[in-house]
């Protein structure tokens, strides 16, 4: 199965490959247990820097769609079709709406939202 | 020595100069027709980085129907330089003692190697502006892992290995396992690690390292990276065998017949290497529209 980036699309080349393994699970191009190659070779076949990859990766693992096996390699995950369909980010964003749309029936200005979501972000980063 | 050994020699030398200057030349040859002819540069500008940079499409396809004559040309001469050299030999009465005539046959030999060396190099050249003047947005790459064995058989692996350890210890063992300059067991030492140093590193810079072609499909970069693998393991496997009987022949004291395996030994290598890369990769199944101007217009 082959893999297509575009560097010049708007969209980051992390999610570029994120969504097109998703795709190939979706589609049953890639299935349960089939092995990925190392982030060393799809890094230098793409041309990319091993951490765009190592980030792919990671997050995949974390939607729970790839799992890491020590030196094993990367292999498809078990429920990857199930989980590939979830948007993490789609979901964030309904989350939030959710939330903002909350603050303002009460009164809460969009400034107070913003330093509020700001000092939240930055306490949580120390 | 016995006169048989020389008839024997003659024969192999004449087999090294037809394979390695008449029988693989002729078919690289025929393949870099076929690329000129099929593909010039007017038409795939992106094969031809430099000529497509320097000259006029005319001029770059005129221009690019004269490598392989070149080529075809300047192994000939090597050949007719061999027959020289055997029809001297024959009439000088030759005989094989072991005083310089391996000199000769490895100085001819690397002369009969140097056209293959230059094409790589020069195409090693032409990889690396294609690089440089690559302008595509869009990189492509195959989500299979590639391992080791996928590119030669644990077997063949295995037995390369077998016979580098039995051939370092047959030479400790005919040196009383005395590790030194002086009887030249360092030396070997030091050339069988280095040399497979070597193979490491280039089957790591093949196969695991960046696209040398930026434009080069993934299908036919497999055999590639298969022809560098298995020659790889070929010419170790070749290589111990023939150190190995060079020093059964030294401890028997018949050293007339040094030459003798170093022309097999050079044979050996021409079929290892360049057979392996013309039988793991067809030119006519090269996917050449990679390199097409506009790769949507047909």
């Amino acid at each position: 199965m082959e893999i297509t980036i575009d560097i010049d699309d708007p969209d980051p080349l992390f999610a570029q490959l994120m969504a097109q393994i998703k795709q190939a699970v979706i589609a049953g191009e890639l299935k349960p247990g089939d092995a990925l190659p190392s982030i060393r070779q799809l890094a230098n076949d793409l041309e990319l820097n091993n951490k765009t990859v190592a980030k792919a990766y990671r997050l995949l693992e974390r939607d729970s769609v790839i799992q890491a096996k020590g030196y094993r390699g990367t292999f498809i995950h078990p429920e990857a079709r199930a989980n590939s369909t979830v948007d993490l980010n789609a979901w964030v964003l309904t989350k939030l709406r959710e939330t903002i749309e909350a603050f303002r029936e009460t009164g809460v200005t969009d400034s107070e939202i913003r330093i509020a979501f700001g000092n939240i972000m930055n306490n949580h980063k120390n | 020595m016995p006169d048989f050994i020389l008839v024997l020699f003659y024969f192999v030398f004449l087999s090294q100069i037809f394979i390695l200057s008449y029988y693989y030349p002729q078919k690289f040859y025929q393949r870099m027709r076929y690329v000129t002819e099929n593909f010039p540069p007017s038409k795939y500008p992106k094969l031809y980085p430099r000529l497509t940079k320097k000259y006029t499409a005319a001029y770059a396809d005129e221009a690019v129907r004269a490598g392989p004559v070149k080529y075809r040309r300047i192994n000939l001469f090597i050949l007719l330089v061999g027959l020289i050299l055997i029809a001297v030999a024959l009439i000088t009465g030759f005989s094989l003692q072991s005083k310089g005539e391996e000199i000769i046959l490895v100085f001819y030999t690397a002369l009969q190697f140097s056209p293959i060396i230059l094409l790589e190099i020069s195409d090693f050249k032409r990889m690396s502006l294609m690089r440089k003047t690559n302008q595509d947005s869009t990189r492509k790459a195959d989500l299979m892992p590639r391992r080791f064995f996928d590119f030669v058989s644990p077997v063949t692996f295995g037995l390369a290995v077998f016979l580098v350890v039995v051939y370092t210890s047959f030479l400790l063992y005919i040196n009383d396992f005395e590790v030194s300059w002086d009887n030249g067991v360092l030396v070997m030492l030091v050339t069988i690690i280095g040399v497979h140093v070597y193979f490491a590193a280039l089957i790591k810079w093949q196969v695991f390292g960046k696209k040398m072609d930026p434009h080069l499909a993934n299908k036919d970069r497999l055999p590639q990276m298969k022809t560098i693998v298995s020659t790889s393991v070929y010419t170790s496997i070749a290589m111990s065998i023939f150190f190995m009987a060079l020093a059964v022949m030294d401890e028997f004291d018949m050293h007339y017949v040094q030459a003798l395996l170093l022309s097999l030994y050079f044979q050996a290598l021409a079929i290892f290497g360049l057979g392996t890369m013309l039988r793991s990769s067809r030119i006519e199944d090269i996917d050449f529209e990679v390199y097409r101007k506009d790769p949507t217009v047909a």
